[in-house]
């Protein structure tokens, strides 16, 4: 299959990912319990301030015109307003997205640097004491619930050794750097702000490595199981008879063919970082997207939920369109003919 | 286009074996025989087969009752009379850890057997149906699979409310998808065994081949997967109670307990410790005898 | 002659968990300069890791080496270290194994895969181990190897590939070139011109060959001298010509008389009976002693080589037959053949129709586009026109990719051809409702390749072997295991084993219990679709033989498919010969292999390795690749590779004859050509 064909299907992909999400996410608004109208007037609205509100929501309308009306909002980037914050839904996702990004790119990078080397030398080392302390690792890292390691960290970090802060982006002190990438890191780094820089990076520390940790398990798991099916191809074989070293074997040939379908694994884990994401930031009080939803879970905010739903679905699609293209760049049957 | 493409392929001079010492996955002294190798499979079993125990034995293990209210013995720390520690309303947190295996783990396992059983059939179903309707199936279920499944899981927990039962659900729902398209798999490569082709050119009839060839061996990597999720399963049920969607007081669950407790980190670590530990331990075990089954079954990874 | 691989009493363990399986015991032999060697045998028997651990390729933790030395121009292998051991490899020993496809890694490309090797071992420019790769891949008779050279191994064919594979051996000029079983993989035109290759090539550099093989053919065409190896030991050694010739020892005997092509036309083989001893409690003594037909008292101890004596040099074999007394009965033991079987012919049946493929298509959807409708088709079958009379064995013979395996698959009713009709007794199969087809199934069963995977796994033998009983249903247990023993006995398997799980049979015997399923329904026609094509010589004799047999108690009407043109000319009473899935000639056995008027069917039995060393292994056919068949060519399929292509052959050519329906052939030059 050729790049092209690819990225259409794909795209058709998306258009019945954002339909079905929007289906989806319009069946759960009008399934939560109680009266969205009422909630929005308040508790202690009379009667027909409700029925005005409802009417001005159109939700006495039909059924499949509020549907149209709701989709057709939704392309228009209309997810409508934040009940509990009385903001446009999609002026706050925006403002929190790149704490997210952030802080999932941080912990991906954390885990892709140290995962690759553990999970190939797990495999070279394979049922010896390296190994079992590697697959110990990694299996303890999947097994580990994100917001419980993320309280140990803050515990022993922030309140025993108090050398790291424990939550939020930046110092209260300090105000953010201009606005460039929205990474606080890169654009105190722009800024050339030294001491925003410093402040962001011991911010990050914590909870990059709280949600680094889940996905270097992943990540360790994933390398080693490639990397033992590879060891014992044929082509392996043939290297090692032509007196090749050990070295150029397992990282030339052995990674090399290791990785092509680990991008597409280790991909889809950057697309579970959003799940991740909702605790870790739940615990450090990072101001992205996770921790907002969760306040609007906590608020029954649904419009800000629903939001954050059909933004977080489309960014895991475009995500893997991203991963199947990388992964086509990767493997050359698929370059050479496409 | 090269000769690989061609249907046919030709005899290999090492198909045949030596006699009877093939071993397959179905000779269990050979499962017995790799189990024994894979310490840490055991490691996994071994936790397995003790967190069961502590759900069954609650009770008698329990040393006080997880509901009962002290108050005049709030936040206490880990002493004789409380291995754990007590909460904040004064409650043993060691009979809260015991008792809240049986909630984790019963929603660990039925999160799995509803996603697993929905999941199974559908794809069994479509994978020998083939044509439009395995098409329009497999179409659905690649538009669910590009779903995030927290976020999914978390509105439609929302939606339903904040409930435990509600939770199990939502996860179970959107971990369907997985086991439709594992099912479908191995009901694709399976019908293309000479055994199934024999089958049909003796006239059985779909539920015959389904029944006699298709489920018994298609078994084995469902059962693998369906071991390495309960942890998973576990882990997420967790994540939406310590998000509130879960488990309400005063049920006794893992995931809550740790919510709860996290007000109390800086000066109580007991109390979001050791809750958070069983979690941990619990995961540890059925990703370990996990990826130990799956070793064992999988035959590219077994050793040549 | 000095030796530059010397194999002293080596001695080897797999640990499993049944026990140590004994792998190798006190196997010594040597390849001399410039020698090109066989060792030859079964499955199982321990050739090639005989060969991984010459050059220590067996990883250390799999295997324990008990006792002996090995040694390679003049090093001792088991005292090298592994640094060491890597600057010998592909140095100074090279080696090539059976699955090309595999062997290149798919990443990287071809130039570079070669230019590695280069580098390891030679202080070399770039562009002067580019230069070398690409005059290696030419001498390989590569074509157009400036292109290869940035090609990935997915780009090119298995034949193709195994002459990268080649180039890569020979890249660093070693001494010792390790071929194991390098062209089993491979269709047999192919694999003539590797063979002729490789023995060109050893010969011009002076490189010693150790090669590995099962088939006593190849070892007849290519090797100076030949070891035969069984259950782990070196059972007999010498001039590949005394050895063939003159085989001394029980086993080598035996392995010989299995052979079809030494065999009369549908006259039962000599078989070997029983199977291989499990490794992991041989018997004491003769390890063929179970088998052998002149076991004696003095055979529970363990044979030394003996020598044949005579002007044979260094023909020995480990047999007591050789000591003094016996020599007689060693040589006695040739003509012998087994007397339960009957030798007569049946009496030919009046002529009458069973099967008829009319004008059989079928093509392949290959690729998708983003809508997922295909790019293209596998043009598999060309219009296939058969008929098969009652009692008859028609073979299909033909290479990888002709089609004859979907022609099986289409007479069984497994897939729909894309034209024509497939006639069974007179009757369209196509347009049956399915009550009608599922009763018209139980008159014709299949036999597949591979024994190990037409058996579920999950069912005990006599579960298989009745289950086309169960399914037609209204049977009591008891009455099917009752069917299930007669079936067993009827092809040889033991009625008290029937209890007993597929993995816990041989091969062999597995192959019976697919024969004895695909009888349980008394059926009038059975496909056998290679069926002896994944079992060893000794077993294929055994199930060969009972086929005869069967046919003729039962009245059976065959239809054979192999790519084994000894064992269909063993077998068929009329051959098809197909290529690009179009018959191109058809007629009575002996008429169209003695006398081939197609220049296909002349190039594959040329192909064919004989063991008569005589001959001549040539592949008259012009190009090394078989035309795509997506883009079919036009006219005579066979035109661009035909050596005798003239005008006229872009035109199709039908199937034509001198006498009606007798021997048919598609070529319109075939009176043309010159005698074969």
């Amino acid at each position: 299959m050729s790049f092209l064909n690819i990225i259409r299907r794909r795209l058709v992909l998306l258009i019945f990912v954002v339909f079905g999400v929007s289906v989806v996410t319009f069946v759960i608004s009008h399934m939560i319990p109680g009266d969205p109208a009422r909630m929005m007037a308040g508790e202690r609205a009379s009667d027909e301030t409700v029925a005005q509100m409802r009417e001005a929501l159109g939700l006495d309308r039909p059924l499949h015109i509020q549907y149209l009306t709701y989709v057709g909002d939704l392309l228009q980037g209309d997810f409508g307003v934040s009940i509990r914050t009385q903001r446009p839904v999609m002026d706050d996702i925006l403002r929190f997205f790149p704490a997210t990004i952030e802080l999932a790119v941080a912990a991906l990078l954390f885990a892709i640097v140290l995962g690759i080397p553990l999970g190939v030398l797990s495999a070279v080392a394979k049922d010896r004491g390296i190994d079992h302390l590697t697959r110990t690792l990694s299996v303890t890292g999947i097994s580990t619930p994100a917001f419980w390691l993320g309280l140990l960290l803050i515990y022993l970090f922030y309140g025993q050794l108090g050398i790291l802060p424990g939550s939020g982006r930046l110092a209260g002190n300090m105000s953010p750097p201009p606005f460039v990438t929205g990474f606080y890191t890169v654009d105190s780094l722009i800024a050339g702000d030294w001491a925003a820089l410093r402040s962001a990076l011991a911010h990050l520390i914590l909870p990059a490595l709280t949600l680094g940790f889940i996905h270097l398990g992943v990540v360790t798991r994933q390398i080693r199981s490639a990397m033992l099916e590879v060891l014992q191809e044929d082509y392996i074989r043939t290297a090692k008879a032509s007196g090749l070293s050990r070295a150029r074997i397992v990282l030339d040939h052995g990674l090399r063919n290791a990785l092509i379908p680990s991008v597409t694994m280790i991909g889809l884990a950057f697309g579970d970082l959003l799940y991740g994401a909702v605790l870790t930031e739940t615990v450090f009080a990072w101001p992205g997207m996770g921790n907002y939803v969760v306040e609007s879970i906590a608020a029954l905010d649904f419009p800000a939920i629903m939001g954050f739903t059909v933004v977080a679905s489309t960014a895991y699609v475009l995500l893997n369109l991203l991963v199947d293209l990388t992964y086509m760049f990767l493997d050359p049957q698929i370059r050479e003919i496409g | 286009m090269t000769v690989t493409d061609r249907p046919e392929t030709l005899p290999s001079a090492e198909a045949d074996t030596n006699g009877p010492a093939g071993a397959t996955s179905f000779d269990w002294r050979y499962v017995w025989y790799q189990l024994r190798r894979s310490p840490l499979a055991i490691v996994g079993l071994v936790i397995i087969i003790l967190v069961l125990a502590t759900m069954i034995f609650a009770p008698v293990l329990a040393p006080y009752d997880p509901n009962a209210i002290n108050l005049l013995n709030r936040l206490a720390a880990p002493s004789f009379e409380h291995w754990f520690g007590t909460d904040q309303v004064g409650r043993d947190l060691l009979s809260r850890v015991i008792y809240g295996a049986r909630t984790s783990v019963t929603v660990g396992f039925a999160i799995v057997g509803i996603s697993m059983g929905f999941g199974v059939v559908i794809g069994a179903f479509s994978g020998l149906a083939g044509g439009r309707i395995d098409t329009v199936i497999m179409r659905f279920m690649d538009v669910l699979l590009s779903f995030p499944s927290f976020v999914m899981a978390m509105a439609l927990a929302a939606a339903l409310g904040p409930d435990l039962i509600n939770a199990m659900l939502a996860i179970a729902v959107v971990r369907i998808p997985f086991y439709v398209r594992l099912a479908r798999g191995q009901a694709l490569s399976l019908r293309e065994r000479p055994y199934v082709k024999a089958a049909v050119t003796f006239g059985s009839s779909r539920l015959h081949i389904v029944r006699r060839h298709i489920m018994p061996n298609s078994l084995a990597p469902i059962i693998v997967q369906g071991t390495l999720d309960i942890g998973v399963a576990i882990l997420t049920a967790s994540a939406l109670s310590f998000i509130g969607l879960g488990a309400q007081q005063p049920t006794a669950e893992w995931g809550a307990m740790v919510s709860n407790g996290r007000d109390f980190l800086l000066d109580q670590w007991w109390y979001p410790t050791f809750p958070g530990l069983a979690i941990l331990i619990t995961a540890v075990g059925f990703n370990l005898f996990g990826d130990g089954l799956r070793d064992i079954f999988d035959p590219r990874l077994r050793a040549k | 002659m000095s030796a530059v691989v010397e194999v002293r009493d080596l001695s080897l363990e797999f640990p499993t968990y049944r026990g140590p399986v004994h792998a190798l015991s006190n196997v010594t032999l040597s390849v001399g300069a410039g020698e090109i060697v066989g060792l030859v045998g079964e499955s199982g028997c321990g050739k090639s890791v005989t060969s991984m651990s010459v050059i220590r390729l067996l990883p250390p933790a799999s295997n324990r080496i008990t006792e002996g030395t090995i040694r390679l121009i003049g090093r001792d292998m088991l005292a090298t270290g592994e640094r060491e051991l890597q600057d010998m490899r592909g140095k100074l020993v090279s080696m090539v194994f059976q699955e090309p496809m595999n062997a290149l890694n798919p990443t990287i490309r071809i130039g570079r895969q070669i230019t590695q090797v280069i580098h390891r071992h030679e202080r070399v420019s770039r562009a002067e181990a580019e230069a070398r790769a690409e005059r290696l891949l030419a001498e390989m008779q590569v074509p157009d190897a400036k292109r290869v050279m940035k090609n990935y191994p997915f780009e090119l064919s298995g034949g193709m590939r195994q002459r990268v594979l080649l180039a890569m051996a020979f890249s660093c000029n070693p001494k010792v070139l390790i071929a194991d079983e390098p062209t089993t993989a491979l269709d047999v035109t192919v694999q003539a011109q590797v063979l002729t290759l490789l023995r060109e090539k050893a010969k011009e550099r002076g490189t010693s060959v150790l090669f590995i093989t099962h088939d006593l053919a190849v070892v007849a065409q290519l090797c100076d001298r030949v070891y035969v190896m069984y259950a782990g030991k070196i059972v007999e050694q010498g001039r590949t010509a005394d050895v063939l010739r003159r085989p001394l020892h029980p086993y080598t005997q035996a392995l010989l008389r299995s052979l079809p092509e030494l065999g009369q036309p549908k006259q039962p083989l000599a078989s070997i009976a029983g199977t291989v001893p499990d490794l992991i409690h041989p018997p004491g003594g003769c390890l063929f002693r179970p088998r052998c037909a002149f076991a004696h008292d003095r055979c529970v101890e363990v044979p030394p080589l003996l020598s044949g004596g005579g002007e044979e040099v260094q023909h020995a074999a480990a047999c007591w037959l050789l000591a003094d007394g016996h020599r007689d009965s060693a040589d006695t033991g040739r003509s012998d053949l087994p007397s339960n079987e009957a030798t007569t012919l049946p009496a030919k049946p009046a002529k009458q129709t069973l099967l008829t493929l009319e004008g059989i298509g079928m093509r392949f959807p290959v690729g998708a586009n983003w809508r997922g409708r295909p790019r293209g088709y596998v043009h598999a079958l060309n219009g296939v026109e058969l008929e098969v009379q009652r009692g008859e064995t028609l073979g299909i013979v033909g290479e990888s990719g002709c089609g004859k395996s979907t022609l099986g698959q289409i007479v069984m009713g497994l897939l729909r051809p894309t034209d024509g009709r497939v006639l069974f007794d007179g009757t369209d199969l196509g347009n049956l409702p399915g009550s009608e087809m599922r009763r018209m199934r139980r008159r014709f069963q299949i036999v597949f390749q591979d024994p190990q995977a037409s058996l579920n796994p999950r069912m005990t033998a006599w579960r298989v072997i009745t289950e086309p009983l169960a399914v037609a249903g209204g049977r009591t247990t008891s009455w099917l295991k009752g069917k299930a023993r007669e079936l067993a006995l009827q092809v040889g398997l033991r009625p008290d084993q029937l209890e007993r799980y597929p993995h816990e049979f041989s091969g062999g015997q597995r192959q019976r219990i697919a024969i004895a399923r695909a009888l349980a329904l008394e059926p009038e026609l059975l496909v056998l679709d290679e069926p002896t094509s994944a079992l060893d010589v000794s077993v294929q004799a055994q199930i060969l033989n009972l086929l005869l047999r069967l046919q003729r108690e039962l009245d059976l009407t065959y239809l054979f498919i192999s790519h084994n043109v000894s064992v269909i000319r063993h077998v068929a009473d009329r051959v098809a010969v197909m290529y690009l899935g179009q018959v191109v000639e058809l007629g009575p056995t002996a008429e169209v292999l003695n006398h081939p008027g197609h220049p296909y069917t002349r190039a594959l039995l040329a192909s064919v390795p004989s063991l008569d060393q005589s001959a001549e292994l040539a592949a008259p056919v012009r190009g090394v690749e078989l035309p795509s068949a997506i883009r079919l060519p036009t006219g005579c399929f066979f035109r661009e590779r035909c050596p005798f292509a003239a005008a006229g052959c872009d035109q199709p050519q039908p199937l034509r004859g001198a006498e009606a329906d007798r021997h048919l052939v598609r070529c319109h030059r075939t009176g043309e050509l010159p005698p074969a």
